[in-house]
Parts: C-alpha cells; structure tokens; sequence
C-alpha cells in the first residue's frame, strides 16, 4: 500500500497520441506511447488496469488553447471564486478545461488582482482518453497545459529576462511560450516542423516572427521591446540555429542545453531526446503541480479518495498522539506510586527510628506540642486583668483635679471590640456631640487579637444650678486630666451636661437658673486604657 | 467538492472510526489524568509525613527536653481545674469563702451552660478545646473595694483561670454621697468566664449538659 501511495501516473495527451509514464517516488520506472487510435486505445485500457489505485495526471498539448490576460478587483475567498468563475464562464463559456491562472497583484491604482484565464478551445482528442481513465475508475487528479510547466521550467533553469519566447522542440511540433517576467502570457503550438535540418533555421525565425507581431497585436508588447529568444534542446541541436538568429537578425538568442538538468532530474538524455515532454511530465511528478483545467467532477473520485485517506491519517494520528500522551500521563502516575512506595518505607523507618528514642521520653499522652500550649495558655490568661482596679484608679485621680464632678456610674469591660455599646439607664445618648464640642482623642488601631481595658463613665455636676458654660468647663477640664494620664490611651465624650450641636434641638427656660428644680448636669464618656506593660510570656 | 448522500454513506465508516478513536481516546486520557492525579496527591500527601516524621525524629531531644520542662507544669493544670472536667462546686465555694472573709453583702451568682468557646485574641490552642461558662454575679457593696477584693481573690494561686469580662457599678443613692453607715451604697454586676480545656483525646467525647 506504501508502495502503490508514492506512484504517480503522469500523461501527456497530444493530437495524436498519449505517452504516459509511471513515476515511484519522484523516479520515472517506465513510459509507453499510445497512438489516439482504437488499438493505442484498447492498449491504453489494458495500462490502466494495471494502476487501479494510482493517481492520475494529465497533460494536454494541444494548437486550440486560449490566452485572456483580464484584471479583476481583488477579493478573496467565496468572492475570489464567485469573480473567477463569472469571468470564466464569460470568457469560456460551454467549455470544460478551462482555469483562471493568478499572476500578481496591480501595484498602482486599485491594486487589481491580474489572471490570466486559460481554456482548451478544442478537447476532443483529451476526451477519449478521460473517458476511458474514468471508465477504468482511476482517479484523475487533474488536467494541466503544458506551457504551465514550462513556465516551471523557466524557473527552474533561473533564466530572469523580462521578455523571454521559449522555444521547445516537443514531440507534436514547436511551442513558443512568451513569458512576462517568469510568468506565462501565451504559448502557441505549430505542429508541422520541417524535417529538414537546413530549414529549421527559416522556420524558428519566422515562427518567432509571427509569434511577435501576435504579441504586439495583443499588446503583450511593443515594437521595441527587446525579446529574449531562449531555445532549449536536450543535445544542443539548435545550437546554430541561435547564432545564426542572433547574428542574421539582430534578436538576442540563446540556446539552453538541458542535458544536465535532465540529469540532475534523474532521467536519462537519450529518453528526453525521443520524448521531450518527459522533461515537463518530471516536472509534475516531482510535485510542481499547476492549475488544473478539468472540473469538479471529473477531479471528484481523487478529492474524495484523498478526504477518506485524510481522514484515515487523522484516525491513525489521534490515536497515535492519544495513546502516547495517555501512556506518558500513566507513566507519571506510575512514577508517583513508585515514589510514594518509598516514602511509605521511609515513613515507616522515621517512625521506628522515633520510637526507639521515644522510649526514655517521660511517660505522658499529649505531644510536648500540647503541652507548651497549655501551659502558654495559662499564663496569657492569668496576665490578664481580674478587677477594674485600673480604671478606678484612672478615674479616682482625675476626680482629685475635679471635685465637682460627681460619679454615679462605672462600667469597665475587658474585650477585643473598642467600639461596644453601653445601655446606660441613667442617660440616654441623644446624638453626635458637635465637632467643636468633641473631646475625643486619636482612638487606638482596632487589633482583634488584643484585648483593651474599656470604662464607661456616668456623671454628673454636682451643685449644678443651670449654669452650663461652667458644666461644659468642667467636663472639659475633667477629659483632659484623664488625657493627661500615661494610662489612657483614648478619652470620647458620648454626652455632654447640654447638646449645643447644630444638629439637634435645644429646648429650655431663661429662668432655668433662678429655678430650684434644675435637672441634673450628667455626661457620658467612654475611656480606652493603654495596655499595661505585662512581661513576656515564653 | 461538494458531497451527495453517496459519498457520505462511503465517508461513515471511517468517520464512525474516527469519531470513535477520539472517544476512546479522551477517555484514555481522562482516566489516566485522572489516576494520576490521585497518586501525586497520595504521594504529596506521604511526603508531608515522611516530612513530619523526620522532624520529629530530628527534634526529638527538643521535644524531650520540652515534655520535662512542661509536663509537671500541665500536671498542675490539672490538679487546679484548668484542664478537664469543670469543678463547679470549688468555685461557688471559693465565692461563699471570700463573702464570709471579706463580710460582704449576699452576693447573688448565676452559673450559664458550658459551651465552646474560640476567641479570636488568644493564641492557637494546639489539639485542646477550650470551654467557658458565663457567671454573672451580683451584689450589694458598702464601698468600691469591695468589687476588688472579691475577684482579685477568686485569682488565687491555684484556682481555676477565669477571665473578668465586664463589671457596672452604679451608685445606689444616686446624687448623695457616701454614708458612713453599714448600708449598700453602691451595686455592682458583673460577668466573667470560667475557663477549662479538654485534652486532645478527649475532645470527641460528647460534652454533658
């Protein structure tokens, strides 16, 4: 199967025969020759059956082929092809072989894509021999001009003259292929060439005469335009007849001797020599491939065949590339089972290792871990506070400063919540103390981790008699004795003896001070005491 | 090329083929990731024991020279009630002591359920469950010392932990000042846990209500 997927069947049909040749891997095996009549055709047959499954390409060389050179608006895709086609079908209309060959790119103007559109004006002679390669279910790859493979074989052969006319000696006569700057314009084939060696000098020259005022009429060229005349032959037989074009004539000419470049395509010279269209046919085979002129569905048993191969290739490649990337994934997994079988062992040796110097620890159930946490534990929680001995002592000396300030309510709290509420049932927080009246110091960063000493404090002056600048004198001085204490490290007025904020109401009396019945001046703070210096505990 | 309902019945075959690789395949795949992943992590997993192991071992005289250093200390832990079973009885004894010692007014106690308790302010607590109950006591004082004297007492030297959390007083004769008779002037309520841990190995056992 290997085998028979690196043959390839390449044809080359004339007017008056088919030479077809069996290529394996890029090395032509063998040619035959089939005359295009009923016994070259029954032969031709009997060939094919021996190639059922090998790839057919054929090669048309005909007089009836047609040259359009058109400028398109460039587009790409579905719309590339939709343009070409319509362009086809006016061009070629009823045609079967027929291609659109793209050349380049406009650099000026609208920068229009240039084709240069193809057909076979007359494929009688190629019907025949693709009916009877359908017939015996070979799969055509596609139909191509052999002036395409010439302009391969210009490449090849790097010749970089912008004007070029090659003239090649083939087995159905002469063909003269005008190219532009290494791309195809037009070819023409003259079949009836002289036998005659002295004549073959007349007959280039005015072949090529004619074949220039074609190209001047086509407006391919100028008068003045130089053109480069290239002929090429296998054993430098139209040697003389290029000095003498170049010399008589005054065109340039040069004569190509392809002996070494059929060579170094491994065919043999002798063989090029009776068939020169094997030189193109190598060229194809060897994978140049150029448009194809046949339809959809002459071309269709090949395109599906290569659909199924694909698929069978993508079939292989998925499981192929699957099964090494699952067997890689199991590898590591096995990998992992190995290391972790060592670790187990070497778990087990740490752990016996362990217990042989565990045996002279001290007898006990908890880790030495647990222990030192218990321990640890302890400790932190005896450090802390077990009275409001603090607080009292904070507020005691503050009440020294201040002996008009009566207390009448402490609370003290030990919690990580700096910004805890205090139900107070003798005073009832009504709103914000005002900016200018808030006596509230930088609080402390709230830290859950820590605890703080907290005290609320409820007073109230004692003798008040309605004189409330005095209350809020007081109260400010007392807040800022507490301040000044080293102890605290926050003081927040939570009320005020009276709420001057602009932000709630204020009611009351101008005979609130002759009144014997006065309320009682209370205020409210909270106090934050700093955390007292407490030794570390290892 | 366009396909007709021929060429796909041709092309069904090979795509059933290929649909079927690619199953097969993914599942391959999955399955082997899959095992895989649950080796490395069984490996991981006995890696970080293999790594505790050998720290064990290598810290071992470390951890010697810690359970000598701690273990008599744990073992008075337990002998004043911080780890184990609460001793509710030695704790309302320890209060009606300091009342007739400091001949106080009545002090009125209430003793909540035990319940778990993970502050976030104290260290980790290793393999230990730390428990508390709220008690809330509430008297009558002559002066503010007397709030003093009777919580700094209950901290004796080998008395269960406890954590004061919270104390209001509030002056009873509200405006006067403070009378030199045997009489209540001031009230004072106030909250503090009672602490205990359970050893690691007993932490699953079912606490008793």
């Amino acid at each position: 199967m290997m085998k028979s997927s690196q043959n390839r069947l390449v044809l080359c049909a004339t007017a008056h025969s088919l030479l077809a040749g069996l290529w394996h891997a890029g090395k032509l095996q063998g040619s035959q020759t089939f005359a295009n009549d009923a016994t070259g055709h029954d032969e031709f047959a009997e060939f094919l059956q021996q190639y059922p499954a090998t790839p057919v390409y054929l090669i048309a060389d005909a007089v009836e082929e047609d040259y359009r050179l058109e400028s398109v608006p460039h587009t790409t895709g579905a719309a590339k092809r939709e343009l070409t086609l319509r362009k086809l079908n006016q061009f070629y209309r009823g045609l079967e072989y027929r291609t659109a060959h793209f050349i380049n790119r406009d650099k000026d103007k609208r920068k229009d894509d240039r084709f240069l559109f193809v057909a076979l004006n007359n494929a009688d002679f190629l019907q025949v021999w693709v009916k009877m390669i359908q017939a015996a279910g070979a799969q055509l790859v596609g139909v191509y001009l052999l002036p395409m493979l010439s302009q391969i074989l210009v490449r090849q052969l790097k010749l970089m003259a912008p004007h070029i006319l090659l003239c090649e000696k083939l087995s159905s006569g002469l063909r003269q292929t005008y190219l532009h700057n290494g791309r195809l314009r037009m070819s023409r084939l003259v079949p009836n060439v002289p036998t005659a060696t002295n004549q073959l000098g007349y007959f280039y020259l005015v072949e090529t005469e004619k074949t220039r005022l074609y190209l001047i009429s086509q407006r391919f060229i100028s008068r003045e335009t130089p053109i480069n005349l290239v002929l090429v032959s296998i054993d430098g037989a139209t040697q003389h007849i290029s000095q003498g074009i170049s010399q008589e004539q005054g065109i340039e000419c040069s004569d190509v001797d392809l002996s070494q470049f059929a060579k170094n395509l491994n065919l043999s010279t002798s063989l090029v020599q009776q068939m020169p269209e094997l030189l193109h046919m190598q060229l194809l085979a060897s994978g140049h491939e150029v448009d194809n002129l046949a339809p959809e569905t002459l071309t269709k048993q090949y395109q599906f065949s290569r659909l199924e191969k694909s698929i069978t290739i993508a079939t292989l490649i998925i499981g192929f590339i699957g099964l090494c990337s699952a067997g890689l994934v199991l590898k590591q997994a096995l990998d992992y089972k190995s290391a972790l079988n060592q670790a187990v062992q070497d778990t087990t040796i740490q752990q016996h290792q362990y217990d042989e110097v565990a045996k002279n620890f001290p007898v006990t159930s908890i880790s030495a871990a647990d222990l030192k946490t218990a321990v640890q534990l302890d400790k932190t929680l005896t450090s802390y506070p077990k009275s409001p001995r603090r607080i009292m002592l904070v507020v005691s000396a503050a009440m020294e400063q201040s002996p008009e300030i009566q207390l009448d309510r402490l609370r003290w709290a030990l919690t990580n919540d700096i910004n805890i509420k205090d139900e107070d049932k003798l005073i009832a927080i009504t709103a914000p103390v005002s900016e200018p009246q808030a006596n509230t110091g930088p609080q402390p960063p709230i830290d859950p981790t820590k605890l703080n000493e907290l005290g609320f404090i409820t007073a109230e002056i004692s003798g008040f008699k309605g004189d409330y600048r005095g209350a809020l004198n007081s109260v400010h001085k007392f807040v800022t004795t507490l301040k000044a204490d080293a102890r605290v490290a926050a003081v927040d007025v939570l009320q005020e003896p009276v709420n001057v904020s602009s932000y709630v109401n204020l009611q009351g009396s101008t005979t609130d001070e002759q009144s014997t019945q006065t309320q009682p001046a209370l205020f409210k703070l909270k106090v934050i005491l700093k955390a007292p210096d407490m030794p570390e505990i290892k | 090329m366009k396909l007709d309902s021929k060429d796909w019945l041709k092309l069904r075959t090979p795509l059933v083929i290929l649909g079927v690789t690619f199953v097969v395949i993914a599942l391959m795949l999955v399955f082997a990731q899959n095992y895989s992943d649950a080796e490395e992590k069984l490996m991981q997993a006995q890696q970080n024991l293999l790594s505790t192991a050998r720290q064990r071992y290598q810290s071992s005289g470390l951890e010697k020279e810690t359970i000598s250093e701690y273990l008599p200390q744990y073992q008075l832990l337990i002998n004043k009630g911080f780890v184990g079973e609460e001793r509710r009885i030695e704790w309302v004894e320890a209060l009606r002591e300091q009342h007739k010692k400091n001949k106080l007014f009545g002090i009125k106690y209430s003793i909540s359920q035990q319940e778990e308790y993970k502050p976030s302010f104290l260290p980790s607590l290793g393999g230990f469950a730390l428990h508390r109950s709220i008690m809330k006591l509430d008297l009558d004082m002559l002066h503010e010392g007397d709030i003093l004297q009777l919580t700094e007492s209950l901290n004796a030297e080998n008395a269960a932990p406890f954590m004061l959390r919270d104390c209001e007083i509030t002056r009873l004769n509200a405006g006067g000042a403070l009378g030199n008779q045997l009489v209540a002037n001031l009230h004072a309520q106030c909250e503090l846990d009672w602490l205990t841990m359970r050893e690691p190995a007993s932490i699953e056992a079912p606490l008793v209500p």
